[in-house]
């Protein structure tokens, strides 16, 4: 349910070179050798936006039909999210979890 | 409305009830709440016994009541009741043991610098296992920074504030991102120190970047009871995929369905459509249901994303649908009705869509023109596919109109060209093909194409500029070079055709053989020869030995002189002497040459036209070769190649052995059984015995199933050749050969090739040239024969 452009985390009217470069920053990113999966799913992501005609035919033609984890994936953002945690993230989540823990504890 | 008053538990009705027991009675009774953990009654009790008789007793039942009271409230997190009661506990019995408790309760209410101060007091007191764990969430406490707590608010020795510096240090490597320091960091941490969790956490957070599988086992080995456990979850549920949490959600029990999602960063509002969706079939109806039903809990953004790629799904539906959305613009509607009509298969509905769509387009923007050209050319595509309403001049119209808003789409000027050529004549094939060159001068393959239009009309001089122009752009396109010294000869025996002697040579000479094809090496020359022979000059005939020499293959040489002397129509008697040399060559050969066996082969299938007819007839001189290459040692794909060579030049004893040769070689290939098969309907036989074809039938249908789908349309089309000037068919039906009965095709089912139409033989119409053998393209064989 994730477009293309999302993959590739790219403006809808990019243009040729510009989804190329996010392609190749996104390959960097997530390289075939230790991101197999992700790395299949931005190459496809690719293949369908790579040229101008590409992406004319993508807005006109392309449909396919979500399945309902594809739609539950757009609600679950934190399933969704890929990057590392920041440390300011991590200390954010133990302090709620910490204060949820202590609610309920008993010694 | 008045609230219905329960008096069961009503506390004024039960101490009333209560005041009318004797002592021993409220006693027992309260004993009974006590182990019943009803705490509240049995508080009521004992204080009403009290009321009656003091004894210590009573006291530490009361005592024990309270307590098991404020566990309760403390259960339900009612942290502020449960610290009441439990000041009137400490007042009432100052030595009562509520250290713990009161631990609890302050770690609950989030007074964490008061629990650390009484943690201090109490920790020696308190079992190792529940020292550990309470050390553990100091640290993680600590660490997080959570109520202002600090180092210094430890004892120096204790192992919270002792091993803290490490566990920094470890944090601090971890998010800098270094893996090694950050390993190294983490073994700072001792096992037994209270960061332990944290340690097995961030290293299965470090593995996790590189190898989730690892990393998750790491995570999954942090325990239930440690502070560190949800955020180890919440990294679990990022490895799982969406799918995965829908199975997990669906196999959950419906209580704790909540809680997971919530693990999983699920918002509340969220959590009636995730449920709906780990329940849904994923049928696009279902699934559009849901989205509409729970709209709130997408973006518009996300909802517009999924019906758009919902509501095409939806087929006939969706126009309903769409009609109730306001979502999308008129436009946008009709895209999606195209595309559902596509779906469903309504290809005439889907191209009026799309005409609606078009209708709706600015069609004086230009910047929409590669748009309009781009549906169009889809709307052509559709209309080829549509069975019943399926027009040719509709789907040119279309191709043609789109070229109009973008006339540098070669792809279609070259569909176009050929769309023509096929439904209509090629000389509309060859105007587009002219408008393509004038509007793309420098584009090979358009170029190419019209070069070979130009061909094909006999078109020559016009034909060798197009291929100088390509040449000039690419200039080792060896099929254009080919092309050309396919050109100058052919234009050659024109000229020669046509008497004009020295134009012919002229044009001969300029041919250039040094293109790499064998069927062209030498031929010029053996091509001038025959034009000086025609003017009655014998010195052509060093010209053609010449050639053949050039040509460098004895065989094929000969071969190509005799096809030669066929094309320029030389008199019989010097026909019969190149192809008695020719003959001689193969009967001075020990043996056969593989190589150029299989180039005549590819000549056989790939020569068109009156060359095709031509070679044929050289063929037939060389029956003896023919004949032995039975034995040679074919692979699977040549033996094919060489049993339709010899159908097509009706060499069918050869066709008979080679067959029978590479069924024993390869019995599980049914095709050279069918070849056999073929051959022997071909023997010259009267009648055709019926079980022969019954055979045939079968394997056909064998290799249908077998996916050779282009080997049966093959045999079939070679059948139906067969079947025009079979005898049998003439013998089988008396009736008039005129009769087109159909019922007569309903009897005589011969699977799935039909008898062909019968004719007579004064219908036999005479040899046609042949425009191309069936069956799609050709292994080449060769490197050289392009």
């Amino acid at each position: 349910m994730i477009t293309p452009y999302e993959t590739l985390e790219v403006a809808e009217d990019a243009g040729d070179s510009q989804v190329k470069k996010a392609y190749l920053g996104m390959v960097r990113r997530y390289p075939p050798e230790r991101f197999p999966d992700d790395f299949q799913r931005i190459y496809r992501a690719y293949e369908l936006i790579k040229t101008e005609d590409d992406r004319l035919a993508y807005r006109l033609f392309h449909c396919a039909l979500p399945t309902p984890a594809e739609i539950a994936g757009l609600l679950l953002q934190s399933v969704a999210k890929k990057d590392p945690l920041s440390r300011e993230e991590f200390l954010k989540q133990l302090d709620a979890d910490l204060r949820g823990f202590c609610a309920g504890l008993i010694i | 409305m008045a609230k219905k008053k329960n008096k069961g538990r009503d506390p004024r009705h039960k101490v009333a009830s209560l005041g009318v027991l004797p002592a021993h009675e409220l006693l027992a009774k309260g004993k009974l709440f006590l182990q019943q953990e009803k705490y509240q009654d049995a508080i009521l009790c004992f204080k009403q016994l009290l009321k009656q008789q003091e004894s210590p007793e009573i006291l530490q039942a009361l005592e024990q009541a309270y307590l098991g009271r404020i566990r309760s409230l403390a259960a339900k997190s009612m942290t502020k009741e449960a610290m009441v009661l439990l000041e009137i506990v400490a007042a009432r019995w100052p030595n009562a043991d509520v250290l713990l408790i009161r631990l609890s309760l302050l770690l609950q209410a989030g007074r964490f610098g008061e629990a650390v101060k009484l943690y201090g007091q109490c920790g020696q007191h308190m079992a190792s296992d529940q020292r550990q764990r309470l050390e553990a969430l100091f640290g993680a406490l600590l660490l997080a920074g959570v109520g202002g707590l600090r180092p210094e608010n430890f004892p120096e020795d204790s192992p919270v504030a002792r091993y803290y510096p490490a566990a920094l240090s470890a944090m601090d490597t971890f998010f800098a991102r270094d893996e090694l320091l950050g390993q190294e960091a983490l073994q700072q941490i001792p096992f037994r120190s209270p960061y332990r969790d944290l340690r097995t956490m961030l290293t299965g957070l470090l593995h996790f970047q590189s190898d989730k599988d690892l990393g998750c086992s790491v995570l999954r080995k942090i325990d239930k009871d440690s502070p560190y456990f949800r955020v180890a979850a919440r990294c679990l549920a990022t490895a799982d995929t969406p799918e995965g949490f829908l199975q997990n959600l669906a196999a959950t029990p419906k209580n704790e369905q909540y809680q997971l999602c919530a693990q999983y960063g699920v918002n509340p509002v969220q959590f009636p459509v995730i449920e709906a969706l780990s329940g849904s079939d994923g049928r696009p109806l279902s699934l559009y249901k849901i989205i509409s039903r729970h709209e709130n809990c997408f973006t518009k953004g996300q909802r517009i994303t999924m019906l758009r790629n919902i509501l095409p799904f939806c087929k006939e539906q969706a126009q309903g649908f769409l009609g109730r959305s306001p979502d999308f613009a008129s436009i946008e509607k009709y895209r999606m009705l195209a595309l559902a009509a596509e779906k469903d298969g309504a290809t005439l509905s889907a191209v009026q869509f799309w005409d609606d769509y078009l209708g709706n387009s600015y069609w004086s923007d230009t910047l929409r023109y590669k748009e309009i050209a781009m549906v169009l050319r889809h709307q052509a595509k559709l209309t080829k596919k549509d069975e019943y309403t399926y027009s040719p001049v509709r789907v040119l119209e279309k191709l043609l109109k789109s070229l109009e808003y973008e006339p540098g789409h070669a792809e279609t000027w070259l569909e176009a060209a050929e769309y023509a050529q096929r439904h209509y004549s090629a000389s509309r094939s060859y105007a587009i093909l002219n408008d393509a060159v004038a509007e793309l001068p420098e584009n090979v393959p358009i170029l190419v194409a019209a070069m070979r239009a130009c061909g094909a009309r006999k078109a020559h001089k016009k034909a060798s500029s197009l291929a100088k122009r390509i040449l000039e752009i690419d200039p080792i396109n060896t099929s254009v070079l080919d092309f050309l010294v396919e050109s100058r000869l052919e234009h050659g025996r024109k000229l020669a055709s046509q008497k004009k002697w020295l134009l012919a040579e002229k044009e001969l000479q300029s041919a250039d053989t040094r293109v790499k094809a064998l069927r062209y090496r030498g031929r010029h020359r053996i091509c001038l020869g025959m034009v000086l022979l025609l003017q009655g000059k014998e010195e052509g005939l060093p010209h053609i030995v010449a050639g053949k020499e050039e040509n460098g293959s004895p065989l094929l040489g000969h071969a190509l002189t005799s096809l030669e002397a066929r094309l320029y129509k030389l008199p019989k008697g010097r026909q019969q002497e190149f192809d008695r040399q020719l003959r001689q060559v193969e009967d001075s050969a020990k043996a056969i040459d593989r190589s150029e066996f299989l180039r005549l082969v590819n000549w056989l299938l790939s020569f068109d036209g009156e060359q095709w007819l031509m070679l044929k007839e050289v063929c037939q001189c060389l029956t003896n070769s023919f004949a032995k290459a039975a034995i040679l040692p074919w692979s699977r794909d040549e033996g094919l190649l060489v049993c339709k060579a010899l159908e097509t030049a009706d060499l069918i004893a050869a066709l008979t052995k080679t067959s029978a040769a590479l069924q024993k070689k390869y019995p599980e290939d049914l095709e050279f059984r069918v070849w056999s098969l073929v051959a022997d309907t071909r023997q010259g036989k009267k009648r055709v015995p019926l079980k022969v074809y019954d055979e045939i039938d079968g394997l056909l249908y064998t290799l249908i199933q077998k996916n050779r789908i282009d080997f049966v349309e093959y045999i079939e089309d070679v059948l139906g050749k067969k079947s025009r000037r079979s005898s049998f068919s003439n013998s089988l039906f008396d009736d008039d050969d005129d009769d087109d009965d159909d019922d007569d095709d309903d009897i005589f089912d011969f699977g799935p090739f039909k008898i062909p139409k019968i004719l007579g033989s004064s219908e036999k119409s005479p040899p046609k040239p042949k425009s191309k053998p069936v069956g799609g393209k050709q292994l080449n064989l060769f490197d050289d024969e392009l």
